[in-house]
């Protein structure tokens, strides 16, 4: 019959060997999952970069250069103002146009109805 | 052997306590770098989002700053074309009033054999003598009277534009008794015509009828193109009193 301290040997050292394998998959594992999350960082600053570098493209905004909420809402009044001016010339012109057919059209008519001898 | 063995497994049980401790530490570190890294995502992630929607904003703003600039660029071209046409209309009611001027010239002396007046009456044999603002000369059948301008018949309204509200109508005379305010009222608005105030012409008549006994300026015999019995005709002034009625002395031509 062998002694129990010969038998609990091999097992203490097996259970060592478990447990240092475990242990070093645990790690392992850890720090692939570490190395993923690096090369996100990475992917994730390299494309700030480029955001940035297409911001930068946009070229200098003036004083429209500094992000802020109310520029927005500023030039889109501006804009609108715009569009409502251009409307107002655009009708404008079309009056004016129009008035001027009346008057050369009168003045033809009556220069063929009374003709001047100067 | 039995303390050998002991002191061998206690050997182990130190060496795997050691190895336990040191594994452990091993892993707390990695967890921490995943943790640290996990939170870098985190961060890199927002710096994306917010670079995303200021880029976003950036383009947004470019693009309204240039429309903005465009449709500034336009309204400076139409602003432009209504100045031309402005100038344009300009042109064409001083024309206007210069053809009038000239019809309203070769009025004078007009003969029609006869004249239908609003007033009911009918001149017959007519030539007209003179012509201002208000009235008209006229010799007649039966002798020469003043007649109302608001009295003429309309065709003769039509061809002086008496107030400049009678429209041609498209030259076919069919609309000459309509009144339109259309281009007429544009020009007298305009003020070109000497009915809307009195010109220096008229200025001058108001001064001599005031003052029967002036000799009045010689020097219009110069511009005097047409006499007739004590009247002359000055292009632009019309028919003036010659004497001391009028602007223009009696004697000198």
């Amino acid at each position: 019959m062998p002694r129990p301290l010969s038998v609990l040997i091999p097992l203490f050292g097996s259970l060592v060997l478990v447990l240092c394998s475990t242990g070093c998959g645990v790690k392992g594992k850890l720090e692939e999952e570490t190395q993923q999350l690096r090369s996100v960082v990475m992917e994730k600053k390299m494309e700030v970069k480029r955001l940035e570098m297409e911001s930068a493209s946009v070229g200098n905004l003036g004083r429209y250069d500094i992000p802020r909420v109310e520029y927005l809402s500023e030039l889109k009044d501006r804009l609108a103002s715009l569009k409502r001016d251009g409307a107002r010339l655009v009708a404008e012109r079309e009056t004016k146009a129009q008035s001027l057919k009346r008057m050369e059209d009168e003045l033809s008519a009556y220069q063929t109805k009374f003709p001047s001898n100067n | 052997m039995g303390k050998i063995v002991v002191f061998g497994i206690l050997c182990m049980v130190l060496i795997g306590i050691m190895y336990g401790v040191h594994h452990t530490t091993a892993i707390d570190e990695a967890t921490r770098a995943l943790e640290e890294a996990k939170r870098e995502v985190g961060l890199m992630e927002g710096a994306v989002k917010y670079q995303q929607n200021v880029t976003a904003w950036r383009k947004e703003l470019a693009a309204m700053i240039a429309a903005a600039d465009i449709l500034t660029r336009d309204h400076g071209v139409i602003r432009a074309e209504i100045r031309g046409l402005e100038q344009a209309e300009t042109r064409a009611a001083d024309s206007f009033v210069r053809s009038v001027e000239k019809v309203r010239e070769e009025t004078v002396g007009l003969v029609m054999d006869e004249m239908p007046l609003k007033n009911g009456l009918v001149l017959k044999r007519v030539r007209i003598q003179n012509l201002d603002r208000t009235e008209m000369s006229v010799m007649h059948s039966e002798g020469i009277s003043k007649v109302l301008l608001e009295d003429l018949p309309d065709n003769l309204k039509e061809r002086l534009r008496i107030g400049m509200n009678f429209v041609a109508s498209g030259s076919n005379g069919s609309g000459a008794n309509r009144v339109d305010s259309s281009v007429s009222d544009r020009i007298a608005e305009m003020g070109r015509f000497r009915e809307e105030a009195p010109d220096k012409k008229d200025e001058k008549k108001v001064k001599v009828k005031s003052n029967p006994k002036t000799d009045g300026d010689p020097a219009l015999w110069n511009s005097v193109t047409r006499k007739s019995l004590n009247r002359a005709f000055i292009p632009g002034q019309g028919w003036l009193e010659v004497g001391t009625l009028g602007p223009i002395p009696g004697s000198g031509k």
